[in-house]
């Protein structure tokens, strides 16, 4: 053996080969052990690391840095991920809904702002089967579920909700333990309700469908109620109309028009944005005849006064408290869900105006 | 990247390393400022150095933990141990912080304390950017801060007259479910009285369930609601009231109990509290534990996010409550 060979040996240094050549493993066994992976067992770690102490093998800091970082590398190439499911029979009707497009924007922006990616399903024809929803959940990669507005009318069974965090947008008919996140209807009623009596109006009425005040539990009437309660009334209150839920167009013009006449309304508020073109109709044309104000405006509805939602807020929101659902340590049972209500904003419209 | 913190319009390089990392904590726009000089001037960031400090933070956690001050209208921590709600608040918000590796600092405005300018000036100096607002009544002192530089996020507090994201019990479901249980009960004359003195949301959404499930099962002949003001009126209003509409179960904020008692005193009448705090009040039981972890948990959310300054629209959150009877 030459004198430099001799030397290479000396002083080179003892590598994790060497480690497994005296322990007689293979050396993968040898990293592992020495990482304290799980799969080696305890008698076998310590000896090898027995014989790496008494042969001096050190792990090299820079090595162990540098791997971990890669793997941290290929780790975050699966980005965590969070599931928005949206209900409608058609990707037409889900994507052209002006309200499940902002819930979308506003859920993606917090999604990412938080470090998640936001995947969209949709259940319902062409998109993801109601009857394998079940099986889906219980294979998804994602850590949480936004339930996003489901029509109450498309109703799918959900059980078993053990697995993942969820909140839901709206959708109360289903899983009555998920948290909820909302659009303020209590406020938005007494904000409208003190702008139309700011102008001078004096019998104001309420108009809404029957099922959506179902599906709100009650809070359009409740705001209603509490407005009027601050009121010193000198006539009678106007009874609110409801909308029966099964019924035509025609008889809910009819409805409309007797409540109006019967009860001398001066200004409707209704959350269906068809209430102008209906009072049209009935020959009540706002704002000459009778005060219009929509209590859920949409974006392109300028000739109307009313509340304009913020369903990317509530989209927003809807995540913001699924994050935190999903670092929370253990699940806690209330006895009812947990509500956020996002407030909407007024704008003026030309459909009132000023009485005085 | 000190070049880079120069090219970007001296902002600190530990905002540049932030920026560079892609970190929520910087808004999107810096972010995107920053990385566009870095790219312009040829910025790149060293990979084994990366790995490095990745490593390094690995085995020595160096996290400086977030602060977050929550501001009570209180004297001192003493007086805020005598009101139970606060008391729970306070212990849900600093579990909720611990969870969420937050240092939670209180500090007081109650009288003779800090004013809200002062707090506001120590939190900028010491760089502290999350403020809970715990609790505050309307009597508390005005509130005026820098609103656009921090993450923000209300206890109660709802009298305050600028959009913010509030965390409170939901009042109207505790008078809906007393209602319920008193009508269960057999009761069939049901009232609230609210207090005039204190314009607070919780009465007015507690009115509004009370007045929902009125008009819901009991339509014809119902019992306004009786507004509580300047004491000797109201012995009288209130005798009138009682004559008139014979009430059996009286719905009350737990403020109101004494007045209440008095003017009652030895009528038969029964009372539910709507913000019991257990003990001998029977009524409905808000979970203000639950109140200060979701606020604290909201406003970590907030701060990752980097979304500061006055909410565009309020979002407030309602924390159910339980029955006690």
């Amino acid at each position: 053996m030459l004198r430099s060979d001799w030397l290479a040996i000396m002083f080179s240094p003892v590598t994790i080969k060497d480690v497994a050549q005296v322990a007689g493993v293979h050396f993968t066994t040898v990293s592992m052990a020495l990482r304290g992976h799980p799969a080696i067992a305890q008698l076998t770690r310590r000896r090898i690391e027995a014989i790496a102490r008494r042969i001096g093998y050190r792990r090299s800091e820079v090595f162990t840095a540098l791997s971990r970082q890669r793997k941290f590398l290929r780790q975050t190439r699966s980005i965590p991920s969070l599931l928005y499911l949206g209900r409608a029979n058609s990707d037409r009707q889900f994507f052209e809904m002006a309200h499940h497009r902002q819930m979308l924007i506003g859920a993606r922006r917090e999604a990412e702002a938080l470090g998640y990616k936001l995947l969209v399903r949709r259940v319902g024809p062409g998109g993801l089967p109601p009857e394998q929803l079940q099986t889906y959940l219980s294979r998804t990669a994602a850590l949480g579920v936004v339930i996003g507005a489901w029509d109450p009318a498309l109703n799918v069974p959900l059980v078993d909700w053990s697995r993942l965090a969820a909140v839901k947008i709206d959708s109360r008919h289903v899983l009555a333990q998920v948290p909820l996140v909302s659009f303020d209807q209590m406020k938005c009623v007494i904000r409208a309700h003190d702008q139309l009596t700011t102008l001078g109006y004096k019998r104001i009425g309420l108009a809404l469908g029957e099922k959506d005040e179902d599906a709100t539990d009650g809070l359009h009437l409740s705001g209603w109620f509490l407005s009027q309660s601050q009121r010193v009334q000198s006539v009678a209150d106007v009874p609110p109309l409801l909308f029966p839920a099964k019924t035509n167009p025609r008889t809910e013009l009819l409805l409309l028009r007797r409540w109006i006449q019967l009860h001398r309304i001066d200004a409707v508020m209704c959350n269906w944005n068809s209430i102008f073109s209906m009072l049209a109709r009935i020959g009540y044309s706002a704002p000459k005849r009778i005060g219009c104000v929509c209590l859920c405006r949409g974006p392109g509805q300028k000739q109307l006064a009313g509340i304009v939602p913020n369903f990317d807020l509530v989209g927003q929101r809807a995540v913001s408290l699924l994050g935190s659902l999903i670092d929370e340590p253990e699940e806690c049972q209330s006895p009812a869900p947990l509500t956020s209500y996002v407030e909407g904003t007024w704008h003026a419209g030309p459909s009132i105006i000023n009485q005085a | 990247m000190r070049d880079v913190a120069q090219a970007a319009g001296g902002v600190h390089p530990s905002t540049v390393s932030l920026a560079l990392r892609n970190s929520p904590r910087i808004s999107a726009e810096a972010r995107a400022k920053i990385q566009a000089a870095a790219r312009r001037i040829g910025y790149r960031r060293d990979p084994l150095l990366d790995a490095f400090n990745k490593h390094r933070l690995k085995i020595i956690p160096l996290h400086a933990p977030r602060h977050i001050v929550a501001l009570a209208d209180f004297a001192s921590a003493e007086a805020l141990g005598t009101s139970p709600h606060h008391v729970a608040a306070r212990a849900g918000a600093l579990e909720a912080a611990a969870d969420l590796h937050c240092k939670l600092d209180f500090m007081f405005c109650g009288a003779g304390r800090l004013d809200a300018r002062r707090i506001d000036a120590i939190m900028d100096a010491r760089g502290q950017r999350a403020l809970l607002l715990f609790g505050l009544s309307a009597d508390s002192p005005p509130i005026d801060f820098t609103w656009s530089r921090l993450c923000v996020v209300a206890i109660d507090s709802v009298h305050l007259n600028t959009p913010l994201n509030r965390v409170t019990p939901d009042y109207r479901q505790a008078a809906r479910l007393l209602w319920q249980h008193a009508w269960s009960e057999g009761c069939r004359r049901i009232a609230i009285v609210r207090s005039h003195s204190t314009h607070s949301d919780g009465e007015d959404r507690a009115v509004a369930g009370f007045l929902l499930e009125q008009a819901n099962s009991a339509p014809n002949n119902p019992i306004p609601v009786l507004t509580l003001g300047d004491e000797r009126i109201d012995a009288l209003c209130f005798k009138r009231w009682l004559r008139k509409y014979r009430p059996e179960v009286v719905l009350h904020f737990s403020a109101a109990s004494s007045v209440l008692a008095r003017m009652l005193g030895n009528q038969i009448v029964r009372s539910f509290a709507l913000d019991s705090c257990g003990a001998d009040m029977p009524g409905a039981c808000p979970d203000y534990a639950e109140v200060g972890r979701r606020a604290v948990q909201q406003l970590v959310s907030l701060m990752q996010t980097n979304q500061r300054g006055l909410p565009h629209s309020a979002v407030c959150t309602y924390v159910p409550v339980g029955l006690h009877l």
